[in-house]
């Protein structure tokens, strides 16, 4: 298990952060959806979902009967990314967590309703944000450059 | 109370164990698997997993009125399970001399989980809750909860209390307690004065984001100027209550009744907001139904009974009709089968003739409830279990436009609409 550390944990519940998630279903076929209600609650990845036919459902269900993993991805606002892998740990479909969450999206959209509260438990964290990639690629294979990168500029 | 013991000690040797049943089906969920093989065998509460037990908390059921804390036989109405499904657990189980031995619900580490053999083999998110409504009174005086029943997400209401297949000796189905345990129980009031139905509903429904369906059933009424008209009649008013209660043409509702005429279905689809309508068959073949639920034979036929479930697709639409299952029974010592495969057979054949009309077929596990006339009997494998489901999944996957109608929400019993989830 990866832990997330404070200043991820911070982007995460950004309400301005971008939150994709990506499932398969059975056959392997990919799925992507953004989620903006994912956040964190200590060290697990929780989202609300609100459609009780989605697809994501559907995925997250067979991933959890499985042990399949899940792919999350965050852009901060400042252009930082992050690529989660997580694995589905559970789902709360009643109860009175359940109707907590309920309520509060009640009070976001009255006419809402709520299918599942789904708890990822993440298993590794990088960051992916393009300058810090790019500096470890150039780190770990100075081979991989096109070479107009490295033309000496002409001296007039 | 202690662990009963199976009766036959060498059961394990005859048949093939969970984990071999497991490794035989790859593309199902060992935890699915599991869970049907809880409703087979049964389960038993270790003293730490009754203490996990909140009656503050949970729904619990007891048949003693004495206190929780030292009464073992008080059990939850039903587990969580991870994926966020349920499982109805307070079924009869033979607790004196199963025919195998039960699992066990254990706390390994303060979490509640499942055990055979010594090994931890899943664990269990908790029990059902109550709901809120449980704790108040109608106003006669008794509890709501006597009125209206609930599920994590369904409120059950049962009209009739007593069967009336029963009245003739020998017609009532053989694998059903109903009738014999209300005689038992020496009890009179065959149905409960609407009136409490309508308050413990409106009290119920207050809490948001609790219930998502209604479901209502009860014995069959036989009686009536044409048969089953008083059950009928008995549903329209209870389904006019419902209509009162809530806004919209249409309020997710199940009735789950004796199988009506088309008269009789016409005047439900047009006098009351129901939306889905069941009539159980129960036995996936003709021969094995007359032997097993004679009462239905008898009064309606299984050709008609399906007719009329086909007939019911017309009016309700499809996706809207479903029919229980008691899987298993048809492999019940008597004249059941005698051979699984030929069972088999039998029961998915029948079962595709039904499913291609869009009907759901909501099946449950047949293990034999004590009152019952199969009492004594023995429940099939669980391969037998397990590879039937897959083909009904894979037929209903083929022919039901909708993979909700008694799923876990709706119900929590028919562990096999588990698979229609993905
Ligand atoms: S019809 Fe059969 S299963 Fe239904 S209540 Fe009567 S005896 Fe029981």
């Amino acid at each position: 298990m990866a832990e997330i550390s404070r200043e991820l944990a911070d982007i995460i519940n950004d309400k301005e952060s971008l939150k994709v998630i990506a499932t398969t279903d059975a056959q392997g076929n990919p799925h992507v959806v953004f989620k903006g209600t994912l956040h964190t609650e200590g060290q697990d990845l929780v989202f609300y979902d609100l459609l009780q036919s989605s697809q994501v459902n559907k995925n997250l269900v067979s991933s959890i009967w499985f042990g399949r993993k899940v792919a999350i991805n965050i852009l901060a606002k400042d252009k930082r990314s992050f690529l989660i892998t997580a694995k589905p740990r559970r789902s709360v479909t009643a109860g009175r967590v359940f109707e907590e969450v309920y309520a509060s999206l009640k009070d976001r959209n009255p006419d809402g309703d709520l299918n599942a509260i789904w708890y990822l438990e993440p298993e590794h964290i990088e960051e992916k944000t393009f300058a810090v990639r790019r500096a470890e690629e150039e780190a770990a294979f100075p081979i991989l450059k096109h070479l107009d990168r490295l033309v000496k500029e002409e001296r007039s | 109370m202690e662990k009963p013991k199976a009766r036959d000690p060498q059961w394990r040797e005859k048949e093939p164990s969970y984990k071999e049943v497991v490794a035989r089906y790859p593309d199902l969920p060992a935890t699915w698997i599991l869970k049907a093989d809880l409703q087979r065998r049964g389960l038993y509460y270790t003293e730490a997993a009754t203490r996990k037990i909140d009656p503050a908390i949970h729904a619990t059921n007891s048949d003693v009125a004495t206190g929780f804390r030292e009464n073992r036989d008080y059990v939850p109405e039903g587990l969580i399970w991870k994926d966020g499904s349920y499982l109805i657990a307070n079924f009869d189980f033979d607790q004196k001399q199963p025919a195998r031995d039960p699992y066990t619900i254990d706390v390994v580490n303060d979490r509640i989980v499942v055990v055979d053999e010594d090994e931890v083999l899943e664990e269990i998110e908790g029990f059902w809750e109550k709901p809120d409504f449980y704790d108040k009174k109608a106003s006669n005086g008794e509890p709501l909860r006597k009125y209206v029943q609930a599920r994590p997400q369904r409120l059950d209401i049962s009209m009739n209390h007593y069967c009336h297949f029963w009245d003739e000796p020998g017609e009532g189905c053989k694998y059903c307690p109903l009738s014999p345990s209300y005689l038992a129980a020496g009890k009179k009031e065959e149905r409960y004065d609407f009136r409490y139905v309508k308050e413990a509903l409106t009290e119920a429904v207050k809490q948001k984001g609790r219930f998502s369906a209604i479901m209502l059933t009860g014995g069959s009424q036989l009686s009536g100027s044409e048969l089953l008209d008083d059950e009928l009649e008995g549903y329209l008013a209870l389904l006019k209550i419902i209509g009162e209660i809530f806004d919209g043409d249409r309020v997710p509702t199940q009735l789950i009744s004796s199988a009506f005429n088309e008269r009789q279905l016409e005047r439900l689809k047009n006098e009351t907001k129901l939306l889905t309508y069941t009539t159980d068959i129960e036995v996936l073949n003709k021969e094995k139904f007359e032997w097993i639920c004679p009462g239905k034979a008898r009064h309606i036929g299984y050709d008609e009974w399906k007719r009329r479930l086909f007939a019911a697709v017309d009016i309700f639409g499809k996706g809207n009709v479903s029919s229980g299952v008691v899987l298993g029974v048809e492999l019940a010592e008597g004249k059941g089968f005698t051979d699984e495969d030929e069972a088999f057979r039998a029961v998915t054949e029948e079962a595709e003739s039904i499913i291609s009309h869009g009907i759901a077929l909501a099946a449950n596990i047949w293990r034999p409830a004590p009152k019952s006339i199969l009492q004594n009997g023995k429940a099939a494998s669980l391969d037998y279990f397990v590879r039937t489901y897959r083909e009904f999944d894979r037929l209903q996957h083929k022919y039901c436009p909708n993979p909700y109608t008694d799923d876990f929400r709706r119900c929590g019993a028919h562990v096999g609409l588990d698979l229609m989830r993905v």
